[in-house]
């Protein structure tokens, strides 16, 4: 049986000196940051050296925790901070720039993404299944932001006002990056449905 | 075709297809031991050096200490406001007392009469008034007023002399020398030169003014005393002088008579003497 604590009560207990309460935060969320880290680099090797960033500059940071929000807010706020960190070391494009990018031309080729041909797609499980993996494939076309908003939503299960915190942009703006993620996965897995 | 979607609400099919194609990835278990150990090593490290420990005692302690620290300053507040009162109590009473021994001595003929009359006696007989050891008939009603001040209010004003001389010698005691004429009561003395020292210009002057006037009052105290004290001698000797007269010691009798008359010229000799002297017949030793 799990434990009924709270994401938050749990922080609040390692803030006080509680070290067994983190073991149980960590393995509740351990997971979905990875994942989340995992997608938005798109290799392991950077995806396990920014996950123990994002959990060491947790533990550090866990004297000035507040519960003012979620404690999921706090925690992917700090990996899209360092997800940031990154992008620029590695000079990648800067979110302004692919904030500007419009829909079309950030629209992923379908037929690139495809795997395999509809003739050989096997019946309707094995279709969905190839439907999800299609998905994740996707995922590595989508610009940055979209991409971030749409994994904050799947992976961290955060609302369009707990992503726009996360991401330190407003409303509207999180609720545009995911609208458009949204719209051109779904442009491209239609392509797919029968 | 785009499927128009709701963009408050979570596309809950393609949240679903995500988790269903996604692999089951993890981080490695180094990775995670390694992740742990910072985080124990961390609250083993605020033991032993008591940041957060720091942190939550202050915090814990915060609110007591303003209470803390409030109370004293309240209670110390008090305190000084109590003693101040006393103070304030204190002095008013002696403001009290003086007045009212200056309005006896002005309601009093002779007490005004004296004033007038004696000026340049006062300092003598204040001083005399101060020797009260030495004259027992002063000194008493000086001790008690001395102690108890308030008495001067509740005693019977039979004598108006006896209270303004009290006041008088409470007055002059309390500005000149009241510890050393009263060592029965030094903490007293001292309160009432402290109490001196606090009061205002306007009291000063009301006081100085009724000092003025007892120590007339003193004056005539003094000499109505100095008055007894011979006409207590007077007797003695008269009585004495009829005892040898009626001994018919003679000789005796005319020396007493004689020494009378060389300290007042103007005794005159009692008839009743005269006709002991003359009946019986005289006799020398």
């Amino acid at each position: 049986m799990g434990d009924a604590r709270t994401d938050e009560g749990l922080m609040l207990q390692y803030r006080d000196g509680d070290a067994a309460a983190f073991d149980i935060l960590y393995a509740r969320h351990r997971g979905s940051v990875y994942r989340f880290l995992l997608h938005q680099t798109g290799k392991r090797e950077v995806a396990d050296e920014l996950f123990q960033d994002v959990w060491m500059r947790a533990i550090n940071a866990r004297s000035g925790y507040q519960p003012t929000a979620k404690f999921t807010t706090w925690l992917y706020r700090i990996a899209s901070n360092r997800l940031t960190d990154h992008y620029r070391q590695q000079g990648l494009r800067s979110a302004h720039e692919t904030e500007l990018d419009d829909e079309e031309s950030a629209m992923p080729d379908a037929q690139d993404a495809q795997q395999a041909p509809r003739h050989e797609q096997p019946p309707q499980m094995m279709e969905r299944q190839q439907l999800a993996h299609r998905l994740v494939s996707a995922l590595e076309a989508l610009p940055l932001e979209q991409r971030q908003a749409f994994l904050l939503a799947a992976e961290g299960e955060l609302t369009v006002e707990e992503i726009g915190r996360a991401c330190d942009v407003g409303y509207e703006t999180a609720k545009s990056r995911l609208r458009y993620a949204y719209q051109r996965l779904r442009h491209l897995l239609s392509d797919l449905r029968p | 075709m785009t499927t128009p979607q709701r963009p408050q609400q979570p596309d809950a099919e393609l949240h679903a297809l995500y988790r269903e194609g996604r692999e089951d990835e993890l981080p490695a278990p180094e990775l995670d031991q390694r992740i742990l150990r910072a985080a124990h090593a961390a609250t083993s490290t605020e033991r032993v050096h008591g940041t957060t420990g720091t942190t939550s005692w202050w915090r814990a302690w915060r609110p007591v200490t303003s209470v803390v620290v409030a109370g004293v300053i309240g209670l110390a507040v008090t305190l000084n406001v109590m003693q101040q009162q006393q103070t304030d109590e204190f002095s008013d009473r002696q403001a009290t007392t003086a007045e009212t021994a200056a309005s006896r001595a002005k309601s009093s003929p002779a007490a005004a009469d004296s004033v007038a009359a004696a000026p340049a006696a006062a300092p003598a007989l204040a001083e005399l008034a101060i020797r009260a050891p030495a004259a027992p008939v002063p000194a008493a009603p000086v001790a008690s007023v001395a102690m108890s001040p308030e008495r001067s209010q509740v005693a019977p004003a039979e004598n108006v002399t006896a209270p303004a001389a009290a006041t008088a010698a409470e007055a002059f005691a309390t500005k000149k020398a009241s510890s050393e004429l009263l060592p029965a009561a030094p903490p007293f003395a001292n309160q009432t030169a402290d109490v001196a020292a606090a009061l205002s210009d306007k009291e000063s002057i009301g006081r100085a003014k009724a000092e003025l006037s007892t120590r007339g009052v003193v004056s005539a105290q003094a000499a109505s005393v100095e008055r007894e004290v011979a006409a207590n001698d007077l007797e003695q000797k008269l009585k004495q002088i009829r005892d040898l007269a009626r001994a018919g010691k003679h000789t005796e009798a005319s020396e007493l008579i004689r020494q009378l008359q060389h300290r007042d010229p103007t005794f005159v000799l009692p008839e009743d003497i005269e006709a002991l002297l003359a009946a019986s017949p005289g006799k020398s030793k």
